[in-house]
């Protein structure tokens, strides 16, 4: 991989540990050479994204997956009647986009927006080919990514099929334990799939139990 | 609905008002204008920014914004194969002065779909783009 151009991240510390924090997540599953981390920062478009700005809007093609290095972004859709229903949260440390579309260019039925000021990297479809055929390491890492997205998917439909309104709300806490006080009650209310009153309800009961 | 493309203007050009009559969402940044809104630093814009228009200094700019701009599209009517090497991984498109007579504009660069979304961006405002492909890429 002779003659890579390397990002200068000395002009800018701020992108500098973005990459560090994007290549940290990549490490855990998979080693990289500093070869190819050089590769894996040439790849993504660093962006930041201020509160309420979509990255995706339902009706267009998704053409990136994102990872949140600072910040949280939201996956939602709006039903016939206009209700929102929250898919997924994505703060710090976590990857999100609309995978059916990304990998098939179809319009996308959700909603990506961010809740707080964000920076993220992003990979465009295009760049996901070119980045895997560099760095054969990656096909791995995100075969890990795909399996425990799936896990997390077949225990949330488990879990919205029979779990009880205070166990969906617990799980919620398990999953996303940084973003409790982060999230509007009313959209935390979405992602459960119960009105504000409900969950405000529940949350009085657990903190008796306490 | 789409998403609102960013572009980050820096330097003073008309393309600001010229593209102010597209969806699109403007920064700016060296000079004012009411299509746009202010930004105080280039790399804080070019951060934002989906789409870069390098309209002054565009050797010294590229410089600065470099790192934050790897992936993305930079527009510039300066030298593209100089810029290029500046910005080894943005995808450069060199344009045309605007004729708002004729609404002709010449655009060129070696990536092909950094020309496409390019030439897509002029036609939105009302241009007839003519395309160059320097070099095969796609």
């Amino acid at each position: 991989m002779a003659g890579i151009h390397t990002v200068p991240a000395i002009l800018f510390p701020i992108l500098a540990i973005m990459y560090e924090v994007l290549l940290d997540n990549i490490n855990r599953k998979v080693t990289l050479s500093a070869e190819e981390q050089e590769v894996i920062k040439t790849c993504f478009v660093p962006k930041k994204i201020r509160k309420k700005q979509y990255v995706l809007q339902a009706g267009e093609a998704c053409k990136h997956i994102l990872f949140v290095e600072k910040g949280l972004l939201r996956t939602y859709y709006t039903d016939d009647n206009g209700g929102e229903h929250t898919v997924q949260f994505a703060p710090e440390n976590w990857w999100i986009s609309d995978m059916y579309s990304f990998l098939t260019n179809e319009p996308s039925l959700y909603n990506i927006t961010a809740l707080e000021d964000t920076e993220a990297l992003m990979l465009s479809n295009g760049t996901f080919e070119e980045m895997v055929t560099k760095v054969p390491k990656m096909e791995r890492y995100l075969r890990i990514l795909m399996q425990n997205n799936l896990v997390a998917l077949q225990r949330r439909i488990t879990g919205a099929l029979s779990d009880s309104t205070e166990e969906k709300y617990t799980r919620f806490t398990k999953t996303y334990p940084d973003i409790v006080n982060r999230v509007p009650q009313h959209i935390i209310a979405t992602y459960i799939g119960l009105t504000p009153e409900t969950l405000s309800r529940i949350r009085k009961q657990l903190l008796h139990k306490k | 609905m789409t998403t609102t493309t960013t572009i980050a203007i820096i330097g003073k050009t008309p393309l600001a008002q010229t593209l102010s009559g597209g969806r699109y969402r403007i920064l700016l940044f060296g000079w004012e204008c009411k299509e746009g809104e202010l930004m105080d630093c280039p790399i804080e814009a070019s951060w934002e920014a989906d789409i870069i228009i390098l309209a002054a200094q565009a050797e010294e700019m590229a410089q600065k914004i470099r790192a934050v701009a790897v992936q993305k599209i930079v527009l510039s009517n300066s030298a593209a194969e100089e810029l290029q090497t500046l910005l080894p991984h943005s995808k450069v498109v060199e344009f045309s002065n605007l004729s708002p007579e004729q609404r002709v504009i010449n655009i060129s660069g070696d990536d092909g779909e950094a020309l496409f979304a390019t030439a897509e961006l002029f036609r939105s405002v009302g241009f007839f783009p003519d395309i160059q492909l320097k070099r095969n890429k796609l």
